[in-house]
């Protein structure tokens, strides 16, 4: 096991590796001036030159590459053209609030799959299921800009209840209040999915030879339904739920948009927007680790579901 | 076995805690003006910022030598009074004494001359550097109080271009020393309001300076938050849970206006929207064919479908609230006849009958940029543009780009009409007219060049009489309409939302209008 762990984190570090010069690449193909945006319109061109010159700008994009390398390997990450804050700054402070949100819309979603999905499995047909596939399509139907409005001008304009936007000190009431909202947005697309697949899972297993034999020893419909059956059905309901996780740490501009969320979503847009290459690189570093480091915990995660894999 | 059901059950009561983190309480912003901004500042760090939400937060925190009265007119700033040496290339200040930064360092002629020479250190690479470096000579410290600014060129516009403007604030050398590079974010001024704290793509919070040199603000302090999406501004608005916004979008006024708890205010800006040429391009170099562009287009029509309510009809380059703008401008009437008369004397035909105006065996064939949604309406303008063109038979490849494509692609000249908008604080001739058509000027990308116009710039820039100065540029606006210099479309109807408690008067050009604003009891 330790071994395989070792094996994975050198691979890790491998794939950040690729993804980091790959971005630095691509990031010279996208059209535009960043001294020039940096600077304005109104700026004299010697004061453009002048920005170029600070950042190296002009030079080589091998020179440019290598000396990002040389500065990431030391732990720096340079500072933003934009707003000269240190990159480790600028994202450091937006991945928690992300991290905030997919955590608990990951955990939620999950939570809801298995006991819906498993329950519509179960009562196969009948009105539970019926109900909870309906409601499941109406979650993947909706486009979360529009579900986040709607829940907006419901429970923060209408009722009162809820903030419309912004984020609260984590684990206060307030944090709370203001995180219920873009959850319930993100939850309600993510349960859909979930449950949907929970659902099939479920009812693949239900069919297999061995839950009809424990049916038939007599063990307890619970027992053979929410302990042999659910443990084997869960084994793509977890890696989905680890994809949906690590697609979320990349933040959901959307979300973060409508509900003014300070996550890496925003971060990312506006530096690509802006040609803050620092910042784009800096974000997909962490992006890379920690999707990287889910996949890992995906992985480890099936030996603990599934007691016939073993990791060498 | 039951070791791996209890991790499954830890799994589910985890998922369950997460749904109920935390206790605490809600924080309640007693006597804070809580403002809705559509991004993220930048830098609060005067000599850098180039935005207008940066600037909107710094003008709380950092003051000029001079400001703008309520009227238009200069009035006294740090300085209290000032003075124009006989050839104007001298301009001395006598500052308040007693002046303290935030941080408490005094602020003096000293810190009035490091603070410009910090924008012009090529160190800091700012992006107004040039920009003094080609008016200031010397900053020369007189006594404590006094300070001399001598120039290498008189400019009349002086302070309005170079005082009342964020590089020339004073900063604190000493918090400058302290922060280095994160200064922007730790800024210290002699405004009213000092920094507080500062969350990315959150909120910036101000609070009250009780050192301040002038009257003390009423508020408590004021908290920017950036919220991106228009409809999400408009909710925290009508929730009460901000009490300002200052971009409304449009669609959603009339709602606002309904509403009682909410006040709008409307007011014309400084802006000039419109078309420009590219006075490089072989065909948009015969002023004939400029003319005929201008006059198939149907401005009213374009008005009643996208702009009512929203814009004024702009017909200069400067705007209309200005002292200097020329009210005689003929304009240029809609006549899709006379136009395909003119462009037929020009010996654009169409000669082969595929219904694309021709000449010597090239077709009159355009490109327009335009940015999406970086003015109000913008690609909704040009598309009505290229169709009207296209009707007397100019092919037009209409490119609605994104504002970095778009900017870059009109910096390098790759265009032939663009769609672009300039917006000052201010509706100072020298403003508008300096960069953007002056030959060589710092905004010109149209490759425009006039010598007769540039004469009239000069003069109007070294004219002390505000009379004469005026009818300078008067006459350079009547120039530009008849060489067809651009093709001037709107000038933006700015508009605001506050809670009705909310008591301040905005305008448009004034930069202090939040600084005495107060909550009715």
């Amino acid at each position: 096991m330790a071994h395989y762990i070792a094996r994975r984190l050198v691979m890790m570090v491998a794939v950040v590796f690729a993804v980091i010069s790959f971005t630095f690449f691509m990031g010279a193909l996208v059209p535009g001036d960043v001294a020039r945006l940096l600077a304005g319109l109104e700026a004299s061109e010697q004061d453009v030159q002048l920005i170029r010159d600070k950042y190296g700008l002009d030079e080589p994009l091998i020179v440019q590459y290598g000396r990002y390398m040389g500065r990431l390997v030391q732990g720096d990450l340079g500072r933003s053209i934009r707003t000269k804050r240190l990159v480790f700054d600028e994202v450091a402070s937006r991945y928690p609030a992300t991290m905030e949100l997919a955590l608990t819309s990951t955990l939620l979603s999950f939570l809801f799959a298995i006991v819906f999905g498993t329950w519509a499995a179960i009562h196969f047909n009948g009105p539970v299921d019926t109900g909870t596939m309906f409601g499941a399509l109406i979650g993947v139907s909706m486009p979360a800009f529009w579900r986040g409005l709607m829940l907006m001008l419901v429970f923060a304009l209408f009722l009162g209840w809820l903030p419309p936007s912004g984020r609260g000190a984590a684990f206060t009431l307030d944090g709370l209040k203001h995180l219920l909202l873009p959850v319930a947005t993100l939850t309600m697309g993510g349960a859909a999915t979930l449950t949907r697949l929970a659902r099939s899972s479920m009812l693949e297993v239900l069919s297999q030879n061995y839950v009809v034999t424990a049916r038939g020893k007599g063990l307890s419909p619970w027992r053979v339904d929410y302990h042999h059956a659910l443990r084997n059905a869960l084994l793509p309901v977890v890696t989905m739920a680890g994809v949906q996780f690590g697609s979320l740490l990349g933040g959901t501009v959307v979300i973060e948009d409508v509900f003014a969320w300070p996550g890496m979503g925003r971060l990312m847009i506006e530096a690509i927007l802006s040609k803050d290459f620092p910042i784009v690189q800096g974000a997909i570093l962490f992006f890379a680790v920690s999707l990287a480091a889910v996949n890992l915990l995906i992985d480890l995660s099936y030996a603990a579901l599934d007691p016939r894999i073993r990791y060498r | 076995m039951r070791a791996r059901l209890w991790n499954l059950r830890f799994l589910l009561a985890v998922a369950s805690a997460v749904t109920l983190i935390g206790l605490g309480v809600f924080a309640s912003s007693d006597n804070f003006l809580r403002v809705a901004n559509p991004a993220d500042i930048e830098t609060l760090d005067p000599a850098l910022l180039t935005d207008a939400i940066s600037s909107r937060v710094g003008n709380q925190i950092y003051d000029h030598l001079v400001e703008f009265g309520a009227d238009g007119g200069i009035i006294p700033g740090l300085a209290e009074r000032w003075e124009f040496s006989e050839d104007g290339k001298v301009v001395t200040f006598w500052l308040r004494s007693g002046i303290t930064f935030h941080d408490g360092s005094l602020c003096d002629a000293a810190a009035v001359k490091y603070s410009l020479e910090r924008v012009m250190d090529p160190n800091l690479a700012s992006p107004n550097r040039q920009k003094y470096v080609d008016i200031l000579e010397e900053i020369v410290v007189v006594d404590a109080t006094t300070v001399e600014l001598r120039l290498k060129v008189a400019n009349v516009a002086f302070l309005p271009l170079y005082i009342i403007a964020s590089p020339a604030c004073p900063v604190s050398a000493a918090a400058v020393a302290q922060w280095g590079e994160d200064f922007g974010f730790h800024p210290v001024g002699t405004g009213p309001f000092r920094f507080d704290e500062y969350r990315p793509d959150e909120s910036v919070r101000l609070v009250r300076y009780d050192g301040f040199w002038g009257e003390p603000a009423k508020l408590a302090g004021m908290i920017f938050k950036a919220v991106p999406e228009p409809l999400t501004r408009v909710i925290e608005l009508e929730t009460g849970n901000v009490d300002l916004i200052l971009e409304v979008p449009v669609e959603e006024l009339p709602r606002l206006e309904a509403d009682p708890a909410i006040t709008v205010q409307a007011d014309p800006m400084s802006t000039v929207r419109g078309l420009w040429f590219n006075h490089k391009s072989a065909i948009l170099a015969d002023v004939r064919v400029r003319r005929a562009l201008a006059e198939v287009l149907n401005i009213e029509e374009i008005f009643q479908a996208f702009l009512e309510g929203f814009a004024l009809p702009a017909d200069s380059l400067v705007p209309m609230g200005s002292w200097a703008h020329n009210d005689a401008l003929p304009g240029y009437p809609y006549d899709p006849a006379a136009a395909k008369g003119l462009l037929a004397e020009a010996g654009w035909t169409d000669s082969n009958g595929d219904g694309v105006l021709d000449k010597d065996g090239q077709d009159l064939h355009l490109v327009l940029i335009s940015p999406a949604a970086r003015y109000l309406m913008d690609q909704e303008i040009s598309t009505a543009a290229a169709y009207q063109w296209g009707e007397i038979g100019v092919s037009v490849d209409l490119q609605i780009l994104k504002s970095s494509t778009w900017s870059t692609q009109m910096q390098a000249g790759q265009y032939d009409i663009v769609f672009l908008g300039f917006a000052k604080d201010i509706p100072e001739p020298a403003l508008f007219l300096d960069p953007l058509v002056r030959t060589g000027g710092r905004s010109n990308f149209f490759g425009y060049s006039n010598p007769a116009l540039d004469a009239l710039i000069d003069a109007g820039g070294a004219t002390f009489d505000s009379e004469r100065r005026a009818a300078i540029y008067r006459e350079a606006q009547q120039l530009m309409n008849e060489d067809v210099t651009f093709l001037p479309i709107y000038t933006d109807i700015g508009y605001i939302a506050k809670r009705a408690e909310l008591n301040f008067t905005w305008s448009s050009t004034r930069r202090h209008y939040l600084r005495d604003a107060f909550f009715e009891s």
